[in-house]
């Protein structure tokens, strides 16, 4: 656990202990406002992924700026502590297979609306014998695949046949389509791909699109055979503007717009950034070069470099425990003690290493959020 | 927090996943590699705890020998769970700067034997007078920058002006030089060792220094995993500050260690006939550049990481089935313990404890 030392409601954000995951409650209503605005403007919902901030406090406040009451989660243990905390219609994102975690997905199932991944049929079929035996219903969507080594199945006869078993399966009530085009990844020819760039983003969204629309036509295909399709889940912060263009879509699925974070940065400038990890200089070995506390464990790098709150300083290098920032004048003027905001990467990676969040309005701290779900793979 | 606690006895094979799970055969190996290496040189382990975030593992080595009776830590808050959990005699190496810090560090102080680096003049000021005030005795060593342009004083000078100051002062005890190489791979044998001498020499460079001028150095606290060896062949180094090898990520193959670390997932989709997807992804494996190894399926390959999930691909289709489950093996293991709150630990496939890991996210 974070063991930060905690100070009273309304000290000065400096005064607040470091490395420590500030969040600006201001940013964080405008942000969630905008984007309730635009997706109910559109006629759809906004189930966010809560795994972007992890705190029940910002779910709930997720659902009270929406007209629904549904949230995103990616494991069956987020979903319980989310659940705990009083959120009563879950989505979880992800295939679960393993039995014993379908005897506990039928037992939050009693108390909460659960709505899960399918890609298989003897996993549906599985799902369907506990959720019977459990005398719970489940929700289903089927994951249609939109690359070669992603969750899920091509748009065709296998997806038509799934959807023609899942509709006849008791426990389980099919409810419609499921589709993810914009997903972040790490592999050895490097980092990620360059969907994070700003000449590629115009290109990506006309991809997620054309691959929303594939979903949409399979969906007219399956609908024309008598199945009926309720929903049809698609989207992310980064291509929620044209997904919500589609006719047809139900739900957009979005996460990052809430806190936000530096891969969106340039990307998404209708949001702004809530989220900051406040560091604290620790070693000034030259005049241009400060060392601070706050590095991987505390900002996250697996995904990309944080990027610092100063103008002309640059995070050029994060070690586990360590931030080297560079600038481009001589820093005279700062001190051991100084603080040093930065905006992570990738803000679901960063809350991941966080057991508290610091609300900040004013410059004061108004709240301290704990995030129960970190950890919850499972 | 998770708080997963499978049964003693409990297969391998019928654990939830994804789980990270520790070989206590290749730990205690590694443990005991160490307790033999260092049994009768003048050099001894000072482990270090970002590795492992966990007492209990900590204590684990002390008890079986071949260290200082101490550990090192990565923070403030990470030495309190240390004291905590056992842990009496503490070095961090690392720069406690803030007054509020100081004063929780000042406290510490009056539970267990508390000693800090620093590299900068004003910090010792300071500790020296909260310490003061709380009427404790820290103890300082001096960081020293051999080569990774991060924190450290960057000339015998500046060494000699901090251990002056710090004879002078109190509430604060000179103790010695520290320093850090972060080199993760050799060309070869030669060259690690090498590299590893002439990068501890700018260290030792600086307790010269001090020495002539009449000042005792009682501690030479260096490095890391990879000059666990080459320390104990330099005269003048008292202590190595080996993390990794307890644990062990393959990027540290080379100093013959077991991985004891291992993230268990299971299967769930076969997109493709080669490729299939596993249930654990950056969020609780982490990623530092080099994809983790499946133990003994040299056929199986990783491609890639989502944030939940991992792609695996295969030589032949239908190598794997859904449900299977496979052991990773992290080529980088200290950002990956950090995601954790429990080791199931594991010998010969049968759980056989649980271990809490309380230190993980102390980065305060």
């Amino acid at each position: 656990m974070e063991r930060p030392i905690f100070k009273d409601i309304g000290t000065q954000e400096i005064e607040l202990d470091t490395p420590g995951l500030m969040i600006d409650l201001d940013f964080l209503e405008y942000n969630l406002n905008y984007m309730n605005t635009f997706i109910e403007s559109k006629g759809l919902n906004v189930k966010p992924y809560v795994g972007a901030h992890g705190s029940p406090a910002i779910a709930h406040k997720q659902v009270e700026y929406s007209s629904t009451s549904g949230i995103t989660v990616s494991t069956l243990g987020q979903a319980e502590v989310f659940a705990q905390n009083g959120l009563n219609d879950i989505f979880i994102s992800n295939i679960i297979y393993n039995k014993s975690k379908i005897k506990r997905l039928c037992s939050l199932a009693k108390n909460v609306n659960i709505t899960l991944l399918v890609d298989n049929l003897s996993n549906a079929q599985d799902l369907s014998d506990a959720a019977k035996f459990s005398g719970v219903e489940i929700n289903i969507l089927l994951v249609i695949r939109c690359y070669e080594d992603s969750l899920g199945v091509l748009p065709g006869t296998e997806a038509q046949e799934i959807c023609n078993n899942l509709v006849n399966l008791p426990g389980v009530n099919f409810q419609g389509l499921f589709g993810k085009y914009i997903n972040n990844y790490v592999s050895e020819s490097g980092p990620e791909d360059n969907s994070y760039n700003v000449s590629e983003f115009n290109k990506k969204n006309k991809e997620s699109v054309e691959f929303a629309q594939k979903i949409l036509n399979f969906r007219e295909q399956i609908q024309i055979n008598g199945i009926d399709v309720n929903s049809v889940v698609y989207g992310s912060t980064y291509d929620y503007l044209d997904v919500a263009s589609l006719s047809g879509i139900t739900d957009i699925v979005a996460g990052s717009y809430a806190l936000m974070d530096a891969k969106y940065k340039a990307l998404r400038t209708e949001f702004k950034n809530a989220a900051r990890v406040m560091t604290c200089v620790t070693s000034l070995p030259t005049s241009k070069t400060i060392i601070t506390d706050g590095g991987r464990k505390a900002i996250g790098g697996d995904l990309g470099s944080p990027e610092a709150s100063i103008k002309g300083a640059i995070v050029t290098g994060l070690s586990a425990e360590h931030g080297n920032i560079e600038f481009e004048w001589e820093n005279e003027n700062l001190k051991l003690g100084d603080r040093i905001w930065c905006i992570p990467y990738d803000i679901t990676a960063c809350v991941n290493l966080h057991d508290y969040m610091f609300g900040i309005r004013g410059g004061t701290l108004e709240s301290i959020w704990n995030l129960p779900a970190r950890g919850h793979y499972r | 927090m998770d708080n997963y606690r499978p049964l003693p006895g409990t297969l391998l094979e019928d654990l939830d996943t994804p789980s990270l799970i520790v070989d206590l055969n290749a730990l205690d190996h590694n443990l005991q590699s160490v307790t033999d290496l260092y049994k009768d040189t003048v050099c001894k382990m000072r482990q270090h705890t970002k590795n492992i975030k966990s007492p209990r593992l900590a204590l684990r080595q002390i008890n079986m020998g071949g260290t200082v009776g101490g550990v090192c830590t990565a923070k403030l808050s990470e030495a309190e769970v240390m004291v905590e959990g056992g842990v009496n005699d503490v070095l961090i190496p690392n720069q406690v700067v803030h007054p509020d810090k100081i004063s929780r560090m000042c406290a510490l102080a009056k539970q267990a034997d508390i000693k800090v680096c620093v590299d900068n003049i004003e910090n010792v000021k300071i500790i020296s007078s909260i310490a003061s005030n709380h009427s404790v005795e820290i103890g300082i060593l001096i960081e020293v920058d051999t080569q990774m342009g991060r924190a450290g004083v960057r000339s015998n000078e500046e060494g000699v002006a901090i251990a002056k100051m710090t004879q002078e002062l109190p509430g604060v005890k000179f103790k010695g030089v520290m320093s850090h190489q972060s080199l993760p791979e050799f060309i070869d044998h030669e060259d690690r060792w090498k590299i590893g001498r002439d990068t501890i020499q700018i260290c030792l460079d600086v307790k010269n220094a001090i020495e002539l001028e009449g000042i005792p150095v009682e501690i030479v606290s260096s490095g890391e995993t990879f000059t666990i060896d080459v320390a104990t062949q330099i005269p003048g180094v008292t202590e190595v500050e080996g993390g990794t090898y307890a644990l062990m990520g393959h990027r540290y193959d080379y100093m013959g260690y077991k991985i004891a670390n291992k993230i268990l997932t299971t299967v769930i989709s076969n997109p493709s006939d080669c490729k299939f997807i596993g249930d654990v992804g950056t969020s609780a494996h982490s990623w530092a550049g080099i994809a983790p190894t499946v133990y003994s399926r040299t056929d199986v390959k990783i491609d890639k990481f989502f944030e939940n999930h991992v792609v695996f691909s295969t030589d032949k289709a239908n190598s794997l089935s859904i449900g299977d489950k496979l052991l990773l093996e992290p080529d980088y293991q200290d950002m990956l313990v950090n995601r954790w709150d429990q080791y199931i630990c594991v010998r010969n496939g049968i759980v056989e404890e649980v271990w809490d890991i309380p230190g993980r996210g102390c980065t305060q």
